[in-house]
């Protein structure tokens, strides 16, 4: 049977999502729990991938080889990050090439609320906007604020969902037979159905003790981050009415969030709507 | 007291060099500070300040391995397989490069393409290439001619086999690209381009499962890449009726004299199973 092992970028991504909901829920820093979030930093952590405190070095510099500099752009050292989405390295002590909306003298210090233009020697980011609280103020509005998002972006999952159910993988098996029927494609996802002994419900109703899902079992680049099931693994699904084939609809995972992170099912009891 | 006879004039022209601080004139000789100072003592050079004077090029035979991943990825561990590579033809130290690298910010709106502007000394990710999920399905790229832009053709992320011919006329800025066409049902888009007579003229092979009697084999051109609205039209490549479909690989190819060429797979009757009885067959259009 075949298996695909969650990428080292995948577990990246789980373990920052699941350090803000700690915080969402208390666990983390009393201040970030405590931390009332203003709307419009709300708004700016939402729309920013890269949240630091900075010390401009340089003005009218860039430290990226393809970006002509100009009174608009600065070299800045990241002194310390509030937020790093997807896989970004880790910049904190390093400088970067921020595009900035207002000018900017060198040894000014502040939040940037940037979203990520370039990746090359270093990183070039835009600014999306500023806020003029203290940094102090806005650590802890950034920390809470991310866990809101995180929560909401949860909220949606779920919403979207047609079933969700936590149990433990019985038994897997392919869909099809060979020779296949359908176009001759690289990219044909395999579909193979998982049985699912179910545990609890948590949106949706299954009706037998069982549930059956479809799952693609390719390792193609439209498929390979789609979580594969493997029998006696327990987890939290999240289940959509598809029709992979034609015929009959069926339960099936598409999407590379569908298997929720051990601190996401710690909060989806909190915000799913059954 | 003997008097020191100096010439008046040498006198006069050193204190006034001296005054003035001139000496015999001199390039800045800082590394660093942008100026390849070839005439500076000691002078600069590629291999004393490749900063200012950029990378040496290598002896004749040798052969240089850059790797694309940008220092500020270095620790990534995506697939980023399939690679596909365009030099301009109009600007040789401008190379883009494309993979089935995912957006590494967690943007999902857009997904990367790799862009050098030294011969491919450095890379830069530029996050441009319109998506569902931050990556992309197939990607494969092509500079036009002499027009600078370039053209890519994609199974957008998120969608499926959903076509997408994309261009930008600055592959290094951070607009997104332009979508040209769309079209569902489609694998394996292959990109080539050219200028002749001052006109891009781009070809994307593609399998295209919506075309009739299972001719499958197609490129879509337009001989104006250029334009505005450029009118794209897919020709089927395909002349007789397959066991169901071609084989995935459709790929042109541009001679200097506008003649292009196809080749694909055919898969032939009775059935399209494996092992697939296939012929390799190659098509030429004389007039592009």
């Amino acid at each position: 049977m075949w298996n695909e092992p969650v990428s080292a970028s995948r577990r990246a991504i789980r373990a920052g999502i699941g350090l803000a909901l700690l915080a969402a829920i208390g666990w983390g820093a009393a201040d970030a729990s405590a931390a009332t979030v203003s709307k419009p930093v709300k708004d700016l952590t939402r729309a920013a991938e890269f949240v630091f405190r900075g010390t401009v070095q340089k003005t009218g510099a860039a430290n990226l080889s393809i970006v002509e500099p100009n009174d608009k752009t600065a070299v800045v050292r990241v002194d310390e990050i509030l937020k790093r989405s997807g896989t970004l390295d880790d910049f904190t002590g390093r400088d970067v090439t921020v595009f900035l909306s207002e000018p900017l003298r060198a040894g000014d210090q502040r939040v940037f609320f940037t979203a990520v233009r370039l990746l090359g020697e270093s990183l070039g980011v835009q600014e999306v906007g500023r806020d003029a609280a203290p940094a102090a103020d806005l650590r802890a509005q950034v920390q809470s604020a991310q866990g809101e998002i995180v929560r909401e972006e949860l909220a949606a999952r779920l919403a979207a969902a047609d079933l969700v159910v936590a149990g433990r993988v019985i038994s897997t098996r392919p869909t099809y037979t060979l020779p296949q029927k359908g176009p001759i494609t690289e990219h044909d996802p395999l579909w193979w159905e998982a049985v699912l002994e179910v545990r609890s419900v948590l949106k949706g109703t299954a009706a037998e003790k069982t549930v059956t899902f479809w799952y693609p079992s390719s390792a193609d680049v439209m498929w390979a981050q789609v979580p594969k099931p493997n029998a006696g693994q327990e987890g939290t699904w999240l289940l959509h009415r598809q029709t992979p084939e034609a015929g009959a609809a069926v339960f099936a995972v598409a999407d590379p969030r569908d298997l929720l992170s051990a601190a996401e099912e710690t909060v989806a009891g909190t915000v799913v709507k059954p | 007291m003997r008097n020191l006879t100096i010439p008046c004039a040498a006198l006069f022209l050193a204190a006034g060099c001296l005054l003035l601080g001139a000496r015999e004139a001199r390039a800045i000789d800082v590394c660093g500070n942008g100026i390849c100072a070839t005439t500076a003592v000691p002078p600069e050079s590629c291999s004393t300040c490749p900063a200012d004077c950029g990378p040496c090029p290598p002896p004749p035979g040798v052969v240089t391995v850059i790797n694309m991943i940008p220092n500020a990825q270095s620790a990534e561990t995506g697939q980023d397989s399939e690679p596909n590579l365009s030099v301009n033809p109009n600007n040789p130290l401008q190379i883009a490069g494309s993979a089935f690298t995912t957006n590494p910010t967690g943007a999902t709106t857009t997904a990367p393409i790799y862009v050098s502007t030294d011969g491919g000394t450095t890379w830069t990710m530029n996050n441009i290439v319109p998506s569902g999920n931050g990556s992309t399905g197939d990607i494969t790229l092509r500079f036009g001619g002499t027009s600078n832009f370039l053209y890519t053709g994609t199974l957008r992320g998120g969608s499926g086999l959903t076509l997408n011919i994309l261009r930008t006329a600055n592959f290094t800025a951070a607009t997104t690209m332009t979508l040209l066409t769309s079209r569902g049902n489609v694998d394996q888009p292959f990109v080539q381009a050219s200028t002749f007579a001052g006109l891009d003229r781009v070809y994307v092979g593609n399998n295209d499962f919506g075309a009739a009697s299972g001719r499958t084999a197609t490129i879509d051109r337009t001989l104006d890449g250029t334009a505005a609205t450029p009118v794209i039209t897919p020709l089927r490549l395909e002349r007789r009726t397959t066991c169901s479909q071609d084989g995935p690989p459709i790929r042109p190819a541009i001679h200097a004299d506008g003649t292009v060429y196809s080749i694909f797979y055919r898969f032939r009757s009775p059935t399209c199973t494996s092992p697939f009885t296939t012929d390799v067959v190659v098509v030429r259009d004389d007039n592009g």
